[in-house]
Formats: C-alpha cells, structure tokens, sequence
C-alpha cells in the first residue's frame, strides 16, 4: 500500500519545477525570464478579463467541433474498413500517405481554399484527428476476439446486430486510445491555426499577439492556460474512459 | 421412438490437403446426450462446427428445419462479453419478457443469481462458464454443443459444474453433444458415447451407456461404469504403447 504522503509527490514534483524555474530566474538577467510566481500571478489577473475567457471558449469550441466532426466521419469509416478487408486494401496506400502529411503543411492549402474563418483551423483539426480515430476504430474491429464472432454467427445475428453487440464494444478501447490521442492532437493543432492562420480570439492568437508586444509574463502564462487546458481535457477524458469503458484490457 | 434431430451421411472435411473428418456418418436424436472422445487434433471440434453450420463439408447432412445450435466453448473468457453483466450476458440479444424470464430461471438454476450485476472479468473461471452456460440454455437451443467445457476448470469446480448441467439436462431434455478428452465425464454424462480415431478421422467406437439416472459421482466405482470406462480407453489409447 501507498504511504499516504506519496498522493502528495506530483505537488512536490511541481513546486521543485517551480523552486529551479525561480533560481534560473534569480541568477539570470534575461528580460525574456520572469519568475514563476508572476506569471502564475498573471494568470490569476488575465483569467478574471472577459478577452481571455472568450480565447479560452475560442479555442475550446473549435477543439470540440473539430473531434465531434473526426467522430462522425473516422468512426464510421474505421468500422468499415475494418470490416471489409478488400476496401482497407483499397485505401490502405491513400491512407498512410494522407496520414504522413504533417498538419502545420496544411494551413497555407486550407486558407487559400477556404479562407481564414474557423473552417480554416477546425478542418485541418478534425482531418488530423480523423486518421488517428480511423486508424484506431480499423485496428479495434480487426482485432475482435474470433470466439466472440463465432458466438454471434452461432447466435445467428445479423450484421447490424454484430457491429452493435459484438463490434463496436469489442473496439471500444481502441477507438477510446484513439480519441485518447486525438485529443492531445487537436489542442496542438488548433492552436497552432490560431497562430498562424489568425483570428480575433483564441489561446494561439493570444500567444503570439503577447510576444509581439513583449508582454512576456502574460506570454508565458498563456503559454500556462494552454498546458492547464490540455491537462485538464486529458485528465477528464480519462476518467470518462475509466468509467465508460471499464472493459479495457480485461 | 424419437426422431432424428440432425443426421450426417457420409460426412468428409479437409484443410487443404490435410484430411480431417473421413466419411462420418452419425445420427443424433431429438433429447439424446452424445459424448465425442478422440485425440488432440482429431476434429472434434470441426465436427461442432459443422453440426452448428459454421463449417461446410462433403456429403450430407439433414436438419431439423426447427435446429437451434447453441455452443459452449472451452474458452469461456474469449465467449463472454466483458462490457455485458452477467444478467445481460445471459440476456444476450434476447429482449422479449419470455426471454428475460428464461434468462432469470437459467440465472437460478445455476446459482448466479447473487452475481447478476457483476462483469465477467469479476468471477472465477468456474463462475463465468456458468454464464456461458446460462447463457447457451436461456436462448432455447435445440441443439446444445458442448466443446471441452470443463477443461480449463479445477477438479472440484468442474464436478459442480458437470452436476448442474446434469441436473439440467435432465429437466430440459436438450439434445446435446459433448467434446472431451476426459472418459469418466463422458459416461457420467452421455446417453452415448463415439470414440473417433486419429486422422483422417472416422468413428472406431461407438458406446450406448445404460447407466441410471441421476448419475452420481460414487458410480465410478460400480463394475458396470468400470467396464465401459475400460472399453474406451482401450479404443482412446488403440495401439500406442505408453511407457513411463
């Protein structure tokens, strides 16, 4: 058994990061260094103006949109493809081609094509997501238990009831590890959209526009909000997984 | 006199070019208990396979048009469902109030009715071939295939699990057929017994066992249990010399 002291290690492990970013910070004379405790401080002040809570819900919304649409289409198709070995065999070239392109490539493409609204950051977004969902919900299917097939065919179900009853909870914890890393994925990239193809709020836009005026504290705790809101999906999504999907690797 | 649930006439498999099943023919009667025993890799399970047609083969095989094969399998991890209960694993795809009634009755006779709620991973082995046997029995089958289903279970758990079935069987009358390698479960269970051969198989032995019921495990010691135990293992071990 844990001694209960060890729940308390990841603060420890937190304020010794903390302790050696404000040594750094005292021997150095970098402008570009502030102390940890003012950018906390910052972020204190920056998460109490409405301008930051709208780049959150920005960034947010997008983040969300872009998974909902990656579920939609990937999940579909991966059941499919997982299916239908003769369509994988099709597409399986296309697939890892498409899949290899890094998603930062995609940003010049996509605003030529449709412009620099939010179609421009959650396209690239969900398209990222979707091969990682695809891949997984492939994998998922294709490694469904033959016992648990034959049970079904035995059983005499029809194909929608196998998908339902045998399939699609047979996959579950490959699409869930996809999700899993799709969200970690679309926090990089729409970020990044942000950044690069601009907007009027969002965490990526709030970075850059900080960094430009040399407000550095305030950069790095946007830098902070964006690591925090990662953490906090993560960490949310995990427990979901931990509940709705208790069969994992069982 | 009853009539014929399933008959196979003259029924050949292969692999490849590797023969399994040599023209079997075998004829399984409404209500009857047929035991299979032969070697490792001889087609006993093929067998089910095609008995619950899953498999298809050479020759001829005639059905009841009314034939409900339901399988038990030896490995009882890989046919439940982790994500079901054992209520709904049980359950299956059954939905009507009949079903749940069935699924309820079979859920009592086999004494998981305190484990309803519970996943499979959270039951012992014995337990969670129970489910599955729940499970085959509340789908109504006509046709029960039991392949090897007490053999990954400790001594004790697997006698329980052999009395239940009994008890079972012999309230329902489901035709069933049972794949082992362990003669003394056969006799205790079967109305009749094959022995197959090693392969191209074909069957070397076929036993009617005239024993009461309900059987009991004190029977191993009665002369006439001895004796079909003895014809058997004679057929089982044919003409390979063991030495230690």
């Amino acid at each position: 058994m844990k001694h209960p002291l060890r729940t308390l290690f990841p603060l420890l492990g937190v304020c010794i990061i903390l302790l050696v970013w404000h040594l750094i910070f005292l021997f150095s004379d970098s402008l570009f260094l502030p102390s940890p405790f003012d950018v906390i401080k910052t972020l204190g002040l920056l998460l109490t103006q409405e301008q930051i809570l709208k780049d959150m819900l920005a960034t947010l919304g997008r983040i969300f949109v872009s998974l909902a649409l990656a579920i939609s289409i990937a999940i579909p198709l991966g059941l499919i493809l997982g299916m239908y070995s003769k369509i994988y065999d099709l597409f399986a070239f296309v697939i890892d081609f498409l899949r290899s392109i890094p998603p930062p490539t995609l940003f010049p493409l996509f605003m030529v094509l449709i412009g620099l609204g939010n179609a421009a950051k959650i396209i690239p977004t969900a398209l990222t997501c979707s091969f990682y969902l695809l891949i997984n919900t492939m994998y998922g299917v294709r490694n469904v238990k033959k016992l648990r097939i034959r049970v079904g065919q035995i059983w005499g179900l029809s194909k929608l009831k196998m998908m339902v009853h045998i399939l699609i909870p047979e996959a579950a914890p490959y699409i869930a590890a996809g999700l899993r890393l799709a969200i970690s994925i679309s926090i990089i990239v729409v970020i990044l959209s942000e950044m690069f193809a601009g907007t009027t709020f969002g965490i990526g836009q709030r970075i850059l526009y900080f960094q430009l005026l040399y407000d550095i504290p305030e950069m790095y705790a946007m830098i902070l909000l964006a690591g925090l809101l990662g953490y906090t999906l993560n960490t949310l999504y995990l427990a979901l997984e931990h509940r709705f999907i208790h069969w994992s690797g069982k | 006199m009853k009539s014929t649930l399933i008959a196979l006439n003259s029924v050949s498999k292969q692999y490849g070019t590797l023969p399994i099943l040599h023209k079997i023919t075998l004829a399984i009667k409404k209500g009857e208990f047929l035991a299979v025993l032969g070697p490792n890799g001889c087609g006993k399970t093929t067998l089910l396979n095609i008995l619950a047609g899953l498999e298809s083969c050479r020759g001829e095989i005639q059905k009841d048009p009314a034939l409900r094969a339901r399988m038990v399998f030896q490995n009882y991890q890989d046919s439940l469902f982790p994500w079901k209960t054992v209520y709904h694993n049980t359950l299956f795809t059954g939905s009507t109030p009949h079903d749940h009634q069935k699924a309820q009755s079979f859920l009592e006779k086999l004494q998981l009715l305190p484990y309803i709620h519970y996943y499979p991973y959270q039951l012992s082995g014995g337990m969670q071939q129970r489910v599955a046997l729940a499970r085959a029995f509340a789908s109504a089958p006509s046709l029960l295939l039991l392949d090897e289903p007490f053999s990954s279970l400790d001594y004790r758990t697997s006698q329980a699990l052999m009395g239940d079935l009994s008890k079972i069987w012999s309230e329902e009358k489901i035709t069933t057929v049972l794949v082992t390698h362990n003669v003394q479960e056969a006799i205790l269970l079967a109305d009749r017994i094959i022995v197959f051969s090693e392969k191209p198989t074909h069957i070397i032995k076929e036993l009617r066992v005239k024993l009461p019921r309900p059987r009991t495990l004190k029977m191993r010691n009665t002369r006439a249990f001895k004796k079909i135990e003895k014809a058997l293992t004679r057929h089982l071990h044919g003409s390979v010399e063991l030495s230690f």
